[in-house]
Formats: C-alpha cells, sequence, structure tokens
C-alpha cells in the first residue's frame, strides 16, 4: 500500500480513464470525451453511495440522465430555427436541462422516496447537466446519427464505470493492492502504442477484407 | 491461428484510425502544418503564391464592427458564407439567387434569407459555434461554385466534389462526393452523401456507398449502383472533366500545404474549371470503402519512392493503383486489356525441350553414368515486346531463339543476311528452301516476307508465349532485329484475347 487513507474513489478515476482508451483504440468504441464520461460516472456512484440498493440506484441514475439529456435535446430542437447568438442558445438549453433534471427528481422521489435534500445529492444532477455541452457539440459536429450512437457508448461506459466506482469489493481491492495502479499504467502505454485495426474497424472494412480474400 | 492470420492480412491492407493517426499524420503532419490547412484564409493564401485557384474571396467578416460595414448590395446574386475554421460542412450557406422584391437571398433550400438573418448566422460563425476547438471565428463570404454539367445531374441541390489522398506527392486513392436530399446539399458521407471510387488510371467512377442507419458497432455502408433521388441515375462509369488537371493541383497543393498526407478537396467550376475547396489534415478512412480497396497497401507501395514531377508522379500513380475499370472491362469481355509494349515471356516449345534432352541423351548414350554431365535446357526470357496491331504475324529476334534453343536456326544463319528485290525473286528462294524442312525438326516452315527491311526470307518456329495471365503456343517467324528496339513483336494474329489501350505502356 503506497497512500494510506486515501479514498479508494482517487484511485479509481486513472482506471475508469484508462477503460474509456482501451475502448476507444482497441474495441473502437467512439464515446463522449474523458470528462463527461467520468461526470456520469461519478454521478453513480453519488446515487448508489447514498441508496444502497444497485438496482433502484441504476433507475435513478437512468432517470436522470434520460430526462436531463432529453430535455436539453428537446429545447436545443424547438429553438433550431430562432437566430439568435449562440451563447444564448446555450444558455436555453442548459435551462431545457435543468428543467428536465426538477422534473426527473420529482419523478425519482415519488418512485423511489429519493429525496434530492442535500447539496451532495444534488450534485450527481449537477454532474450530468454539465454533459449537456459534449451532447451539443457532438451533434452539431458530427451529425445526429454519430451523437446518439457516442451517447450510447458514452452511457454504457459511464454506467459500468460507476459500478466500478460503487463496488465496495473492487475499492477493497485496489485500496489494499495500490500496485494494480502500475499495471493499469503499463495496459496504458500498450494501448498508447496500438496501431492495429480497432475491433470495429474489422466490421467497418469487412467488405474490403472479404474482396481482398476473394481475390 | 485463423484470427491472427486474418488481423495480418487485413493489417498489410487496410489504413485504421490507429495506424493513420501514429505511423502517418504525426509523422508528416506536424500540428504546426496542420494549423495551416485548417484555417481556409491560410489555405488560399500559400494556394495562391503558388498559382493554385480556389473560388474568389468577396469578404472577410472577423468582428461585429467588419459585420456592420458589410457592403449587402456589392454581393454578387449567389455566394456563399463560411466559417474560416469549420469541420464537416458545419455553418455553411449557400445562395444562389436574391429575389429583389423581398431583398434576400434564395437558399439552395429554397429558404429566403434577409441581410439580417445572414448576419446573425455570421455572428454564430465568429463566435466559434461551428468551428473546431469552439474558439472564435472568421466569416468568410466567397464565390460559388456552378455546377458542371457532367456531374450536376448527379447530385441534388449541391455542388460535388472530388477528394484525392496524397502522400508526398503521389496520389493514393480518390473518391466523388455527391450531395443527396437527405445530405441537404452537402457532400458529406456522414450527412446523408454519397460516396463514389474513381479509377486513377482513367478518371472513371468504380464502387459507390452511402451510409447504412444507426449501427451501435459504427459506420456501415451500402453499396449503391444508382443514385438515391430521382432521375435514378448509373454511378459506376462517371467520367470526372479534368481528371488529369484535378491530379496535378492535388499534387501541387498537397507540396504547397508542406504536410506529407493531405486529402485535398476539388471542386470543378462549369467555366473556371478544377479548384480547391479545402485541404483536409487528417482525411477521413471512409474513401478505402469507396473505393473498396485498402490504402495501406497503396501507401507502402510509394512509400520511399523519391519524387521527380508531377507527371511521372502521376503516371506511377496511374501505373501503380490503376486498373479498376479495366478489371471491369476484362470481366465483361473476357478480355485482357495490354499496352502497347508488354513484358512478356518466351519459352521454347516441348517439342524443342523434347529434341534437346534426347540429343543429349544420344550424346552420353556411350559414356558412363558418372562421366554424363547434366542437361542444361534453356531459360524462358522476359523480355519487353512491341504489341503491334499493324503486323499479322509475331517476329522473333534470331539471336533471341538461339538463346531460346532453337539451334537449328544456325543452320539457316544466311538467310537473315539475304534481300530481294522483288516477290517473286524470294518466292523462288523459298521453295529451295522449303524443300531442306524434312532436315529440321523446329524450324515449321519458310516463309518471304514485306517489312521496313525490304523483302526477306524467314523461318518460322512454334515457342511458349505469356502476356499477363495468357500463356499460349504461337507461331513466330525469324528475323534479324539487332537494330530494332525490341526483340520481338506480336501481331495480331496473336492478340484475339487481348484489347489494347495505348495508353498503358506495361504490364508489372
Amino acid at each position: 500500500m503506497f497512500f494510506k487513507e486515501i479514498s479508494p474513489l482517487l484511485l479509481n478515476i486513472p482506471i475508469v480513464v484508462s477503460i474509456i482508451a482501451f475502448t476507444r483504440y482497441i474495441i473502437g468504441f467512439k464515446t463522449w470525451r474523458n470528462y463527461p464520461t467520468v461526470a456520469l460516472a461519478l454521478a453513480f456512484y453519488i446515487v448508489a453511495k447514498l441508496n444502497h440498493n444497485f438496482i433502484q440506484s441504476f433507475f435513478i441514475w437512468l432517470i436522470l440522465f434520460v430526462f436531463i439529456i432529453g430535455s436539453a435535446s428537446t429545447f436545443k430542437y424547438l429553438i433550431r430555427k430562432l437566430k439568435i447568438n449562440y451563447y444564448a442558445r446555450s444558455a436555453i438549453v442548459y435551462l431545457g436541462g435543468t428543467i428536465g433534471a426538477i422534473l426527473s427528481i420529482y419523478i425519482v422521489n415519488l418512485l423511489f422516496q429519493f429525496a434530492y435534500t442535500d447539496e451532495f445529492r444534488v450534485f450527481s444532477v449537477a454532474l450530468i447537466l454539465s454533459t449537456i455541452d459534449e451532447f451539443g457539440a457532438v451533434q452539431l459536429i458530427k451529425g445526429n446519427i454519430e451523437a446518439l450512437r457516442r451517447t450510447l457508448t458514452s452511457f454504457i461506459l459511464g454506467l459500468l464505470s460507476g459500478i466500478l466506482l460503487s463496488s465496495a469489493w473492487w475499492n477493497n481491492v485496489i485500496y489494499k493492492n495500490q500496485w494494480i495502479l502500475l499495471l493499469v499504467l503499463c495496459l496504458d502505454f500498450v494501448v498508447a502504442f496500438w496501431s492495429s485495426l480497432r475491433l470495429t474497424e474489422l466490421s467497418r472494412f469487412s467488405a474490403i477484407i472479404n474482396r481482398s480474400k476473394a481475390d | 491461428m485463423k484470427l491472427l492470420d486474418f488481423l495480418t492480412e487485413s493489417r498489410s491492407k487496410i489504413l485504421g484510425v490507429n495506424q493513420r493517426n501514429q505511423s502517418i499524420l504525426r509523422k508528416f503532419n506536424p500540428p504546426k502544418l496542420r494549423k495551416r490547412v485548417d484555417d481556409k484564409l491560410c489555405t488560399k493564401k500559400f494556394l495562391l503564391k503558388e498559382f493554385i485557384r480556389t473560388p474568389e474571396t468577396y469578404a472577410v467578416i472577423k468582428n461585429e464592427n467588419d459585420l456592420k460595414k458589410l457592403n449587402w448590395d456589392a454581393l454578387p446574386k449567389s455566394f456563399v458564407v463560411k466559417p474560416n475554421r469549420g469541420t464537416h460542412g458545419n455553418g455553411i450557406l449557400v445562395f444562389y439567387g436574391k429575389n429583389k422584391r423581398k431583398n434576400a437571398w434564395i437558399r439552395t433550400t429554397l429558404e429566403l434569407m434577409s441581410s439580417e438573418d445572414i448576419s446573425q448566422h455570421i455572428r454564430d460563425i465568429l463566435s466559434g459555434r461551428f468551428s473546431m476547438g469552439n474558439g472564435k471565428d472568421v466569416a468568410i463570404i466567397e464565390e460559388r461554385i456552378i455546377n458542371h454539367k457532367i456531374l450536376k445531374p448527379y447530385s441534388y441541390r449541391g455542388i460535388p466534389d472530388i477528394r484525392v489522398i496524397v502522400y508526398k506527392g503521389f496520389p493514393l486513392m480518390a473518391m466523388l462526393r455527391l450531395p443527396t436530399k437527405k445530405s441537404g446539399g452537402t457532400a458529406n458521407l456522414h450527412a446523408g452523401g454519397i460516396c463514389v471510387g474513381i479509377d486513377i488510371a482513367s478518371g472513371i467512377t468504380t464502387t459507390a456507398i452511402h451510409m447504412k442507419g444507426f449501427d451501435l458497432i459504427g459506420d456501415r455502408y451500402d453499396l449503391l449502383e444508382e443514385t438515391i433521388d430521382e432521375p435514378k441515375l448509373q454511378l459506376r462509369g462517371i467520367r470526372i472533366p479534368y481528371w488529369k488537371n484535378v491530379l496535378e493541383l492535388a499534387i501541387k497543393s498537397q507540396m504547397a500545404s508542406k504536410l506529407g498526407y493531405v486529402g485535398v478537396d476539388i471542386v470543378i467550376d462549369r467555366d473556371k474549371g478544377p479548384m480547391i475547396l479545402e485541404l483536409n489534415a487528417r482525411p477521413g478512412l471512409g474513401i478505402q470503402m469507396a473505393n473498396q480497396e485498402g490504402l495501406l497497401e497503396r501507401y507502402n507501395l510509394v512509400k520511399g519512392k523519391r519524387f521527380v514531377s508531377v507527371e511521372r508522379a502521376i503516371k506511377l500513380a496511374k501505373t501503380l493503383f490503376g486498373g479498376e475499370i479495366e478489371e471491369e472491362v476484362e470481366t465483361i469481355t473476357g478480355k485482357e486489356i495490354i499496352g502497347l509494349v508488354e513484358t512478356v515471356i518466351i519459352s521454347p516449345s516441348e517439342e524443342v525441350i523434347d529434341r534437346l534432352k534426347a540429343q543429349h541423351r544420344e550424346k552420353n548414350a556411350d559414356k558412363p553414368k558418372k562421366l554424363r554431365k547434366k542437361i542444361k535446357l534453356p531459360e524462358s526470357q522476359k523480355i519487353k515486346a512491341k504489341i503491334d496491331t499493324g503486323a499479322f504475324r509475331s517476329s522473333i529476334d534470331y539471336r533471341l531463339a538461339i538463346e531460346l534453343g532453337y539451334t537449328e536456326l544456325k543452320q539457316v544463319r544466311e538467310v537473315f543476311d539475304m534481300k530481294f528485290q522483288t516477290r517473286e525473286e524470294g518466292l523462288a528462294k523459298l521453295k529451295e528452301y522449303q524443300q531442306k524442312l524434312p532436315n529440321f525438326e523446329d524450324i515449321k516452315d519458310f516463309m518471304v516476307a514485306r517489312s521496313g527491311n525490304g523483302i526477306t526470307l524467314r523461318p518460322v518456329i512454334k515457342a511458349e508465349i505469356q502476356i499477363g495471365d495468357v500463356k499460349k503456343l504461337i507461331t513466330f517467324t525469324v528475323s534479324d532485329r539487332s537494330e530494332l528496339n525490341y526483340s520481338a513483336i506480336i501481331g495480331k494474329m496473336n492478340l484475339k484475347e487481348f484489347l489494347i489501350d495505348p495508353s498503358r505502356t506495361f504490364t508489372a
């Protein structure tokens, strides 16, 4: 153990980012950038920490995610034809996301009696809210389909990372075996120098591969 | 193991994102130079220095003050507004006319926009809404390209462009990008446009793709035969206008950018011809799907080759990467395409080999086994031969025939020095030599031929020849070709399996 009395949460952050890098460069899943994906994972961690019931935590997190992103996207769609300044447009989209967040808090309270009374709880909502910009940017630059794809993969990766962050067993393992971080560093280097085709590219270019085989 | 083989094989042909970024972009496209091409105004500037044409710039708006000063009345009826550092065609507005009554410009989508509406869009550009890195940006108002008549029917309310990937002066791959109704007038594949591969040698389109619907795994493509929108037009076989100029422009632009690996986007204007739309320092890899070919294979073929001149680079690219159209023609006609000069392999016929073996056996029959020498059979000769549709028969040089084992020719060596004044004179000599035929096995006949050398008498032999993939036994007349450029010519009698393309120089 190198560091004593340190939260395993901190030790887990580089692991989550390594997972994002691995899935991007070796598997080929494109997600949002690191920060929004980590923010989703942290939001799940907070919900799970306060709730203790995994299934319930998942549903609460899912409702927050869908309502915030959904509401922000709806606002963005509604004002798409208004010829207004960019940052003002962003502010309106954020307002939409906040309305979605308030709605989701009511629904979560209604369904699971999980009240967002203290600031720590609200912080999970704020973390998801902070990902709105990323969704909008991907949508604008890469188009709707790519934005949807990246949102889904970020959702999956955020969930998996969130589960990892909130797993008591894993936190115990990483706390007691901090050398795992050295392994993670090695994995980072493997990923850093990985120049082969990504697994998804085998599917993307399958027609060329099959054609050259036939030749 | 099978998976490993599969991965290794795919790795050697297809360029993936990881390898593109690590082995090519990082190596040949340093960030400082990449920034130059990400900036469209800077690109225009350095291209102009090299006299490379780009769409004319009407106005550059850097801030609110510039926007206020903009003289809207001085703008022509049609123009384009675009962000200086935009990506994927975002933020581009194309106007093709003006409604004078409403004092508004007409977009390709038929939407009317007043100067106030356009100003608002320009403000969005200035705030960085459409730009890389989301920083502040500059808006450019420039000339609208007018569709070339050949490409116009294939594109839906937009301008098609040609993307050429150039590596250190060598064009590797090209595709035509066509706007569709779904793509809203942009030629971007991700937006719903169509990408059509182009045969580098001929500038004729080959296979076409467009994006499949949503797939979580990643981009998937459908092969297309026709345009998506009406009227349905065949996408294969479009001859790109000004093809040689397009390749020249692409190479010159890459050289001017100083980047090693560039995607050059070229548009063809109805009146002005090809011009550079923009350069891309991180060109996408979908071009491989449009061409149904791997980029890495092509990159490896030119890697390490020295750039000498634009003409030679184009010639090399055409030789190395062309031929997709030829393959199709070959499939349809069942005939192989060859050039006017071809590398051919000539081998002695089996009869000659058998005779030489028999002679060897005879010679060594009396000798004890240990003293017998091993037979040295003549080897096949790889030579460059002239494909001559003006000649009926094929002809081979006397010395080459001897090397191939036709040693009987030495017995009639004198015929190669004979020249006749009249055909009758030659025919008289022919009769004399034909009487000697029973003495020969390899010489099948003699004939009188009229050529540039006059009227001569020639022995006739049979030898095996391989041109491309076609191998067959053919008849050659033998003559003295020591003063000619090629030691063999292939006449039309032996070219029934081939189509001749004069622009090709040899088959690799």
